[in-house]
């Protein structure tokens, strides 16, 4: 390709290969997923280590979101006498699209970017080479337990961001704005779907948690042995992590839509 | 010079026939034949990024080779199944560089992984194993140090350790006398030795450490650019006439390999540049 169009697609190139490699990378880590009690402790070792890597950065990211999403409906509804509708707005909103999304990009940006320097590090002073000389799998050993890891941390973490956030919203709406506390909960109990929207929320965020944990794991298990070979994948696991959470945000938004 | 002068040796454990290795079309090996004697501290030696550890990782199986064979105990390494090159790389230890012990196990576990991995030994056993196998390279008290709060030479030593911990038959040691103090030079030479004829073993040691290699050998064998130029004992070696082996026994900066890397004529270059 040449010209203005070979231009403009340079830069996918490369980044579309390695989707390519690392969605062919996950039967491989997916075969390596067995019952053993070694492997489980070491899955809930990681879990353990992931979840609390991004614990506060999502504690607070969602405490923050709740407030701000709580101070602009509750801005625009008063113009419209409707500020009783500010708790439905929050939870319909945090449940389907800005829990699930914040708390992925927040997780690709904290624990993604520190699995991925994990990796690539071990890559980098061979302990992944130690391993294998050991005729230990270093994608069994180091591989699989932080994807599943990532798999099991993100929806947990999507919870804890929106009762946060909710937290955020009543505290705004509530505590300072001085709204009823019973209309507050009143609503969003009353109008947030458990099955159409929770659900498939909740759902999206256990798809970004495998996306967030793939992409992490590949770019670290395929980085360049050298410290800017680290620094570059680490980069990469950000960019591609954010862009495919926010891709398959809206594909799984118009398939629970039922558009596609 | 061909392996033929190490004829009347003890049977060969690991044999390189004729192999040749490329990596993105650049020739790493050329026609590289070389046997490591069972019984046998054999030395690979030569410059900095001449493929020595290229051959370490022809035989533990890691590489390819473009062409040629590898085998270890009669077998060709690259005809394995997947089974098999990991029962045969149980039974080689093998010292990397600088260490790679992992960084969030301490001493104890680094050593204990390879026992946990790959034996049903009771717990108890495996501490015995394990306190056993440090106190072998002087480190028992180090047991619960991470890799961080260790020197170089410890770092070393615990990887020993480990590299012993499944008791291989064969051990390959990539550079383990880099960098290292005097002190720390004398314990892993001492060490080396020390375990081949304790345990048994046959043991590969890469080097480009020439006074070392001469105390430490049984054969020896001088890789300069991806083939190997000269194999004997290391006296042997240290007599050798050929003007590139001279020069690499002596550390002559200049000479066969020159000190200047190809560049065009420095008066041409410079003129140019005025110009």
């Amino acid at each position: 390709m040449s010209g203005t169009p070979g231009l403009l697609a340079a830069p996918w190139a490369e980044p579309l290969r390695n989707l390519g490699r690392a969605g062919l990378f996950l039967p491989r880590i997916l075969g390596c997923l067995r019952p053993w009690p070694r492997q489980i402790a070491e899955i809930l070792r990681q879990t353990y280590f992931v979840g609390i890597r991004s614990l506060v950065i999502i504690m607070t990211g969602g405490l923050f979101v709740g407030l701000v999403l709580a101070l602009q409906t509750y801005d625009v509804l008063s113009d419209f006498g409707a500020v009783e509708a500010v708790g439905t707005v929050l939870g319909k909103s945090l449940y389907r699209e800005l829990g699930p999304v914040l708390a992925a990009l927040l997780f690709a940006g904290r624990a993604g970017t520190s699995i991925t320097a994990e990796i690539g590090l071990m890559k980098a002073t061979e302990q992944l080479d130690a391993l294998e000389l050991m005729a230990i799998d270093p994608v069994e050993r180091i591989v699989l337990p932080r994807f599943v890891a990532a798999l099991i941390t993100l929806p947990v973490l999507t919870l804890v961001f929106e009762l946060l956030a909710i937290l955020g919203g009543y505290a705004y709406a509530v505590l300072w704005m001085g709204l009823d506390n019973g209309i507050y909960w009143g609503n969003m109990q009353a109008n947030v779907e458990l099955m159409s929207e929770f659900i498939p929320g909740f759902a999206k965020s256990i798809a970004f948690g495998g996306i967030c944990g793939l992409i992490a794991v590949y770019y670290g298990y395929f980085c360049r042995a050298t410290g800017e070979g680290v620094g570059s994948a680490t980069t990469q696991t950000v960019i591609i992590s954010s862009i495919l959470v926010l891709m398959f945000d809206f594909i799984l938004s118009a398939f629970s839509l039922n558009l596609i | 010079m061909t392996t033929d002068s190490l004829d009347g040796a003890p049977p060969a454990v690991i044999e390189l026939n004729d192999v040749t290795f490329h990596r993105d079309q650049r020739r790493i090996l050329h026609r590289v034949s070389m046997r490591v004697a069972r019984g046998r501290i054999t030395a690979l030696m030569g410059p900095s990024g001449v493929g020595k550890s290229t051959v370490l990782k022809l035989v533990t199986g890691q590489l390819r080779p473009s062409s040629g064979t590898v085998t270890v105990n009669g077998r060709d390494v690259h005809r394995l199944s997947g089974g098999e090159l990991k029962r045969l790389r149980r039974s080689i230890g093998v010292l990397l560089q600088n260490g790679a012990l992992f960084t969030d196990l301490t001493c104890f576990e680094n050593v204990a992984l390879p026992l946990r991995e790959h034996t049903r030994l009771a717990e108890s056993l495996i501490r015995t194993v394990v306190l056993g196998k440090l106190h072998a390279v002087g480190l028992r008290g180090a047991q619960g140090l991470l890799p961080r709060e260790l020197s170089g030479g410890m770092a070393r030593r615990v990887a020993l350790a480990r590299a012993i911990a499944l008791d291989p038959a064969v051990i390959l040691y990539d550079e383990p006398l880099a960098g290292l103090d005097p002190v720390s030079l004398a314990a892993a030479m001492r060490l080396i030795k020390t375990f081949n004829q304790a345990l048994g073993l046959t043991s590969v040691v890469i080097t480009h450490n020439v006074e070392e290699m001469q105390q430490l050998a049984d054969d020896a064998y001088l890789m300069i650019g991806g083939e190997i130029a000269a194999c004997g004992t290391p006296d042997e070696l240290a007599a050798n006439p050929s003007p590139l082996v001279r020069q690499f026994i002596r550390g002559e900066p200049d000479g066969p390999v020159p000190f200047h890397y190809p560049a065009p004529d420095i008066a041409a270059d410079l003129i140019g540049a005025a110009v």
